[in-house]
């Protein structure tokens, strides 16, 4: 049996998703398990994210709806994994799928069910952590992907004991309850696994010195919830006791995580999750107090360090440095916790909430484990520095949490990592599973008269129990260029539509309007209906009487009507002015450049070699391996020499894999094109080359900072970390050894933490109480960021016996020297004294800093870079690799500085982003693009300027004459540049000021 | 809508607002039944022209969401979204609407209780306000189609002998093949009337009378065109007009009643009266540039300098003019772009005004509004008999009279734009030059072309900016960077506009070639009278200066 060209995703969370639409969008079909009833995760439930504080739902929702709407991904909600059986490239597992109780084919999620149960509101509702109530035939939450409702068999009344009049199925227009339905049991062959169970939150009953049986101590995703505009409490900060506002809140850090006692490891997110709930709360309600307890506080992402420091100097947040023992109940609706500040002094002060910031639990993966799956001692999945996203089994990977705390960049990394992944392990296999849907020709317009149908539908009672649907139909009929309308019970239908389409024949309609519900969720359904029956897709318009009529004026019917009858009206204007739009097929060429030739980039262009795609890797040092070539061979642990052997081995077949081509010594001296057609001019050897290449990854790396610091380059017994690393390989004598941390950085003027140098650290200490026990070792830090499982280097440490000292920022070591001697005075605010350490060696963790190269490659790439001359991604959570120009992505440390499993991780992630490009013969322009008039077209640039997608650009077209160009692959359809262009010389397509004004003309009759 | 609740118009972003809006939808959260959503993919789409269009409309609010600051799905957006809104409040603050019938709320697709509260809170906010003045009750009757025949008749057409002479000489045929007023004639002739050419090229005429200097017969082209436009309109034939015509919805606007404007804020310390009296019935006809500064930031429009220094120079001559209040723009750009109606409609309200003031006569800076107050005001409006002086006129008689005295020596090379309006249309060349040649320390060399031969700044009532506008910029700023002048001097200030426009961006070729400082007259005249004559410039003025900071109204 050849391998399957289809994959299953285990886990429906941000990372499911994510691999899922990268897996469908490179050839292969994906089937999207998830336990619970909607897709969305934790993610779901969080009011923003950190640390820009992006709404999560705004961000979450179009990827819901995207995977919801997917041809070639199939959505397993309510479904539990049973058994995985036989091999890599041909499994089959077996899934549960629970009894929702209701026919998925007539259920339109409208909700009538819920409103009607006997139940109503009086079941504690997960999707608000229990702070709200819901019934027992329920719609999961309002962005619900699949929308559809299901009967909670624990609660309903006629389930559980036989007994109701079950309202519910009067409610249910559609007759879509099922109450006799059954669980089922399938069987899927698929290729390859995606383990993306996500971790689960830590559960707050474990922590009883906490109380956490009091209604006011809260977990942090429970204050998520309450923090949410479309919580429990409406967005509003409110004690749960009693619903009166809170102005004092507590965090409690390391609330079952850094503890022996439960999760020994770190979480990871905790830090600046609480950061932004603080940051959040003082946003809702300046006066409010928050008041962070902490160890350390781990702000190693990009941009978390500023984050923190911003809550603390812009927000006035409270930060104390004290692991919280317990807290005491105050009174029915008041906590109060007993501390000791930094300067020794006890104190006890009261909070009307406490918000335990609990860490992640490993994932439930008895099937994997079945499957022969490893998992480490705390029960995650067991993987590779330089296969990180490989499980002990192969065919089987892992993306996310499942594997170990991440936040949710990096989880949606190793998404596209894993989709990656799959496209080297089923190369052969590619489209053989997935379904290519062929269209009738599209009807030529040829300038005829507007012929509009209006199709408007009751929702059940939805939008019928309000608005007066027969008369809006009927009103509708007598609109200038209409020529049909029907009403619906529900235009959404499989019914309805086919009539739409024999509407659309019967009548000789060229454009369409339906009086439903909201684009946002139905327009892709309706334009895929209208091009089945021969229209353009983009001669569609929904007016949204639901949402924005029936619901919302429920007590004004007439009012609700009659605001029915205008948005009816203006969206027929729009309609008559609509054109039909082309969505040009852009050729791809199917090849990759990958520039620089580090741990990243030879992970992206292995997994694109293997893929099958052409892929040049372009290095421009002499071989290989990024900084770490120069690693010596002595230093470091098994893992370390086995990373070395790894990355040998990757060299190893990058040379030899007949899509790959290595080119050293060399430089991107030009770049042009766009998606699917760049053309880069590589300078190799004192020769020129030009490459066409359909996507292009940069993972161009980071440098160490040469400090100016700490006697640095004064006194030969100053080094880096990275210095200290040779001097081990040559063997080592040294008596006493004194590291300093966040040299020159954590400051003004270099605010970031760079990620990886208390790693750095723990790690060479290690090496030296390994080579060296008597040895004195000191570190002088100021928080230890050995975030995630990181957490065991650092207990290994102190358990070595590497002495910890902490310095503020404000009161820095001091290195002296004289008589040949090296001493250190240090400050740690725990004692009085000073303290001073002779020392033989004094070792600099020195920041990581952006290429230099980056600024330059901005330049000509035009992508952009951050103050620090880092990349600056598409969007800081879900688009961790991509470039705002498409067909450009990013990977490594020329992002920010992080591990070399993480930078592998983007590397694959990359190539992964790459594939969706790189697998298709064409990929197709939006239709909806800006238009240049050029001969209104001034060449002022203005449209350049403002286009934040390189889309537009000016071309000197003859001598003097500057006009400006659209690129349609490139364009997303803001309609920035129309609103730039002064001249009025672009218009934007599908949303062009005449169609726009005709809805204004048309607001009022 | 119904008319007795406030009618709100709210243009919204698909990802972040309208979400929002359904999210109070899916909540059943209730608010009044009177918005009326109209979505777009990024509140970044919303052209102010837009919102200006839903007042002209009737809505008594308009309401822009978008995306909260960090959350914009196409970055920066919502940012260029809040930046027009603010420069919308402005214009509707001038226009007396007031900058509160304007919201910007960031909505997430969360929040539909704060789109909701929005919504009522602005409900309420705007029954205090009670209805936009410019509600309308009744839709407004087609426009009249003129009669072409008549057209014909009145401007020589029929007399053209299809020499070429003007294809010849036009600026604009120069630069675009395609474009000849000879064919223009030619097809009209040849139609026997049925209907006039009304391509586009209708509207690329930029009416210069630049083919009326040479025609021998007296063919009247730019008239034949304005006239012709009308038809061209009632056939749904519109010109294009810049920034998505906002510039025309606020002179419609101004065309209606109830208006209560608010639009001498720039006046502050300057001595202006109200009324005329005894000893001075002068009036200072200030026209559209408070609202350039708003809806042309992006360019250093500046265009409030002019009026400033206008009456600055008015004051130096000891005169106290009146300026209203409640003056409307002069239609010449509704009578130019195919709108006489409207046309019609300001000059009526502003000849009320000027005579309830009692006024008899009117100096003015900018030439457009000189032509339409001097030659197009009498053709149409009874009765009207009062005196238009453009400032140069008058600076040119009191020089003459010898009462005007100027203290600094500018030690500066300038050459001079003569403006359509101004030098063909009005046949004033020799005034704006006496005034220049007057100021003390100051050279004036002549361009190529100049006086009766000056070529447009290329373009006219804010139609048809495009490609060949552009190019004749370039060329005659070329012309006067060639005359190795310091300063290119203008004595209008969309002169000043389109020329500070074209250099505002990039330009084709070498800029050294075509980069020349723009100013006005007035503003040479105001440096050269010193003492305090130019105080520093005003408020508006430095709040916009420079494009980095531009408002627009608008665009940036």
């Amino acid at each position: 049996m050849a391998e399957r060209g289809s994959v299953l995703v285990a886990g429906g969370g941000i990372g499911g998703i994510q691999a899922a639409l990268d897996i469908a969008e490179s050839g292969y079909r994906a089937y999207l398990l998830e336990s619970a009833p909607s897709i969305g995760g934790i993610m779901a439930m969080l009011d923003k994210t950190f640390p820009t504080n992006d709404c999560s739902m705004c961000i979450l929702s179009p990827k819901l709806v995207e995977a919801g709407q997917h041809p070639n991904i199939d959505i397993l909600a309510y479904a539990d994994l049973n058994r995985i059986e036989g091999k890599p490239g041909d499994f089959k597992v077996t899934v549960n799928r629970k009894a929702r109780r209701v026919d998925p084919d007539l259920c339109t999620g409208c909700g009538a069910c819920s409103e009607a149960c006997v139940l109503e509101r009086r079941i504690p509702d997960e999707f608000n952590m229990g702070l709200s109530k819901r019934s027992a035939i329920y719609v999961p939450f309002a962005q619900a992907v699949p929308r559809l409702a299901l009967v909670d068999p624990n609660e309903c009344l006629l389930l559980t004991k036989g007994k109701c009049k079950s309202p519910c199925l009067e409610a249910c227009q559609s007759g879509a309850i099922k109450f006799d339905q059954l669980d089922e049991t399938e069987t899927l062959d698929v290729g390859a696994i995606v383990i993306a169970s996500g971790a689960g939150a830590h559960d707050i009953a474990d922590l009883a010195s906490y109380h956490p049986e009091h209604p006011n101590v809260v977990s942090a995703l429970e204050m998520e919830r309450i923090m949410c505009a479309s919580g429990p409490y409406a967005g509003r900060v409110l004690r749960p006791s009693d619903g009166e506002h809170a102005t004092r809140i507590a965090f409690i850090q390391c609330a079952g995580s850094r503890d022996e006692k439960h999760n020994p490891y770190c979480s990871s997110v905790c830090c600046t999750y609480a950061v932004k709930e603080a940051t959040v709360i003082k946003e809702h309600g300046p006066e409010i107090d928050c008041h962070v307890f902490h160890i350390d506080m781990r702000t190693f992402g990009k941009g978390f360090e500023q984050f923190r420091t911003r809550a603390s100097d812009e927000y006035g947040i409270r930060f104390t440095r004290f692991k919280v023992p317990a807290v005491e109940v105050a009174g029915p609706d008041t906590l109060s916790i007993r501390y000791q500040d930094e300067g020794g002094a006890w104190k006890s002060e009261e909070y009307d909430i406490v918000v335990l910031s609990v860490g992640l639990n490993p994932p439930a993966l008895d099937a994997f484990k079945q499957a022969g799956v490893e998992v480490d001692a705390y029960g995650f999945v067991t993987t590779s520095i330089a296969a990180p996203i490989d499980t002990s089994v192969a065919g089987i990977l892992a993306c996310g949490t499942a594997s170990g705390p991440k936040d949710i960049p990096e989880t949606v990394a190793q998404a596209s990592g894993a989709a990656a992944r799959c496209a080297a392990l089923l190369a052969g296999a590619r489209g053989t599973e997935v379904s290519k849907k062929e269209y009738p020709e599209e009807k030529e317009l040829d300038g005829a008269e507007a012929r509009v149908g209006v199709f408007v539908c009751s929702c059940g009672k939805n939008i019928g129990g309000v608005v007066d649907v027969e008369a809006v139909t009927e009103y509708a009929g007598g609109l200038p260029g209409v020529a049909y309308t029907e009403s619906n019970m529900y235009t959404c239908s499989g019914e309805s539509c086919d009539r739409i389409k024999e509407a659309i024949a019967a009548h000789d309609l060229n454009r369409v309007v339906v009086a439903a519900c909201t684009p946002r969720t139905h327009e892709p359904l309706f334009r895929e209906t209208i091009r089945e029956a021969g229209l353009n897709r983009y001669l569609f318009d929904l007016a949204n009487i639901r949402d924005q009529c029936s619901w919302v004026h429920s007590g004004e019917p007439q009012k609700a009507t009659a605001k029915a009858k205008d948005l009816v009206r203006m969206s027929v204007a729009r309609a008559r002015l609509l054109e039909p739009l082309p969505q040009l097929p852009v050729k791809v060429t199917p090849a990759a450049l990958v520039v620089g030739g580090g741990p990243a980039g030879m992970a992206a262009a292995l997994e694109l070699g293997r893929a099958g795609y052409q892929t040049y890797l372009l290095e421009k040092e002499g071989k290989l391996g990024g900084d770490l070539r120069d690693a010596p061979s002595g230093a470091g642990g098994e893992e370390f020499k086995k990373l070395m052997a790894d990355l040998d081995s990757m060299a190893g077949e990058l040379e030899k894999n007949a899509n790959t081509e290595v080119i050293t010594g060399a430089k991107l001296a030009g770049f042009s094109g766009y998606i699917g057609n760049f053309n880069a001019i590589v300078e190799a050897g004192g020769k020129r080359r030009e490459l066409d290449v359909g996507a292009v990854i940069l993972a161009t790396g980071g440098t160490e900072h040469v400090p100016t610091s700490y006697l640095y380059a004064k006194s030969d017994r100053v080094v880096t970390q990275g210095g200290l690393e040779k001097k081990l390989a040559k063997g080592f004598k040294s008596k006493s050894v004194v590291m300093i941390q966040c040299v020159e950085s954590r400051e003004p003027g270099r605010p970031y933490c760079s990620r990886v140098c208390c790693t750095s650290a723990l790690n060479n200490a290690l090496s030296i109480k390994a080579v060296s026990p008597d040895t004195d070792v000191y570190i002088l830090y100021r928080d230890i960021m050995a975030y995630g499982l990181g957490e065991d280097l650092y207990r290994a440490a102190r358990e070595a016996g590497v002495l910890f000292v902490r310095y503020e920022v404000d009161a820095k070591p001091e290195v002296l020297e004289s008589g040949g001697a090296l001493r250190v005075k240090v400050k740690t605010p725990q004692l009085p004294v000073e303290l001073e350490i002779e020392a033989d060696l004094v070792v600099l963790s020195a920041p990581v800093i952006a290429a230099g190269d980056n600024r330059e490659l901005s330049e000509m790439m035009k992508v952009p870079v951050d103050e620090h001359g880092f990349f600056l991604e598409a969007h800081v959570k879900l688009r961790p690799v991509d470039f705002a120009t498409a067909g450009i992505f990013l990977a490594g440390m020329c992002h920010y500085p992080k591990m070399v499993d993480e930078a592998i991780s983007q590397g694959m992630a990359a190539a992964g982003r790459a594939a969706t490009i790189l697998s298709k013969e064409y990929v197709m322009s939006e239709g909806a693009v800006a238009k240049v008039d050029p001969r209104f077209c001034r060449g002022c640039g203005e449209c350049e300027d403002a286009c934040e997608f390189s889309a537009v650009a000016l071309t000197e077209v003859e001598a003097g004459k500057l006009v400006a160009e659209v690129n349609p692959a490139l364009c997303v359809g803001c309609g920035m540049c129309a609103v730039a262009c002064w001249s009025n010389a672009i218009d934007m397509e599908n949303f062009t000021d005449r169609q726009i004004e005709a809805m204004i003309e048309a607001v009022r009759s | 809508m119904a008319a007795a609740d406030p009618e709100i118009v709210a243009f919204t972003c698909n990802w972040c607002a309208y979400a929002g809006a359904d999210y109070a939808g899916v909540s059943r959260i209730q608010y009044p039944p009177n918005v009326r959503v109209i979505r777009v993919m990024c509140s970044g789409r919303v052209e102010p022209s837009f919102i200006l269009r839903a007042f002209e409309e009737g809505a008594d609010g308009v309401l822009v969401g978008g995306c909260h600051e960090a959350d914009c799905h196409y970055i920066s957006g919502n940012l260029k979204a809040r930046d027009r809104v603010e420069g919308t409040k402005e214009l509707l603050a001038l226009l007396g609407l007031g900058a509160d019938r304007l919201r910007i709320k960031w909505v997430n697709a969360n929040e539909g209780e704060a789109f909701a509260s929005e919504i009522t809170d602005f409900t309420d906010t705007l029954k205090k306000l009670g209805p936009n003045p410019l509600k309308k009750t009744k839709k407004k009757a087609p426009a009249a189609v003129p009669d072409t025949e008549e057209i014909m008749a009145r401007t020589n057409t029929y007399l053209c002998v299809e020499c070429g002479k003007c294809t010849a000489s036009c600026p604009v045929a120069r630069r675009d093949p395609e474009f000849s007023p000879r064919f223009i004639v030619e097809e009209s002739l040849e139609k026997m009337h049925a209907e006039v050419e009304t391509g586009p090229q209708l509207w690329d005429c930029l009416t210069c009378r630049t083919c009326e200097e040479r025609c021998p017969y007296n063919v009247r082209f730019s008239e034949f065109i304005r006239d012709s436009r009308v038809e061209a309109r009632a056939l749904g034939l519109d010109g294009k007009p810049t920034q998505a015509g906002q510039m025309y919805s606020w002179m419609r606007m101004m065309a209606s009643g109830g208006l209560e404007q608010d639009r001498l804020a720039w006046l502050d310390g300057l001595k202006t009266k109200s009324k005329a009296t005894a000893k001075s019935d002068l009036m200072f006809f200030v026209g559209c540039l408070p609202h350039f500064d708003v809806s042309h930031a992006h360019v250093g429009s500046n265009s409030l300098d002019i009026a400033r220094d206008s009456v600055k120079i008015i004051n130096a001559l000891g005169i106290t003019p009146v300026v209203l209040p409640d003056e409307r723009c002069c239609g010449h750009d509704l009578l130019f772009g195919g709108n006489p109606a409207g046309f019609e409609a300001l000059a009526r309200k502003n000849a009320e005004l000027i005579k309830a003031a009692g006024v008899k006569r009117i100096v003015i800076s900018c030439p457009e509004g000189y032509q339409t107050l001097a030659q197009e005001y009498p053709r149409v409006l009874k009765g009207w008999d009062v005196e238009v002086l453009h400032i140069s006129e008058l600076l040119a008689e009191m020089l003459e009279a010898g009462k005007l005295s100027f203290k600094n020596d500018l030690g500066i090379k300038v050459t001079y734009q003569d403006p359509c309006r101004l030098g063909r249309y009005m046949g004033v060349f020799d005034a704006p030059r006496k005034v220049i040649e007057a100021l003390p320390g100051v050279e004036l060399v002549e361009m190529q072309h100049f006086g009766p031969d000056a070529i447009c700044c290329g373009v006219s009532s804010w139609i048809s900016c495009g490609a060949t506008a552009k190019s004749i910029q370039m060329a005659r700023l070329a012309e006067a960077k060639a005359t190795g002048a310091d300063t290119l001097v203008t004595a209008c200030p969309k002169c000043q506009i389109h020329f500070r426009c074209a250099l505002s961006g990039k330009v084709p070729g070498d800029r050294g070639a075509v980069e020349i400082p723009v100013e006005d007259l007035t503003s040479l005249v105001v440096k050269a009278l010193g003492d305090g004559a130019r105080s520093a410039p005003g408020k508006a003025a430095t709040k916009k200066a420079g494009k980095a900071k531009s408002k627009a109204g608008s665009k940036s």
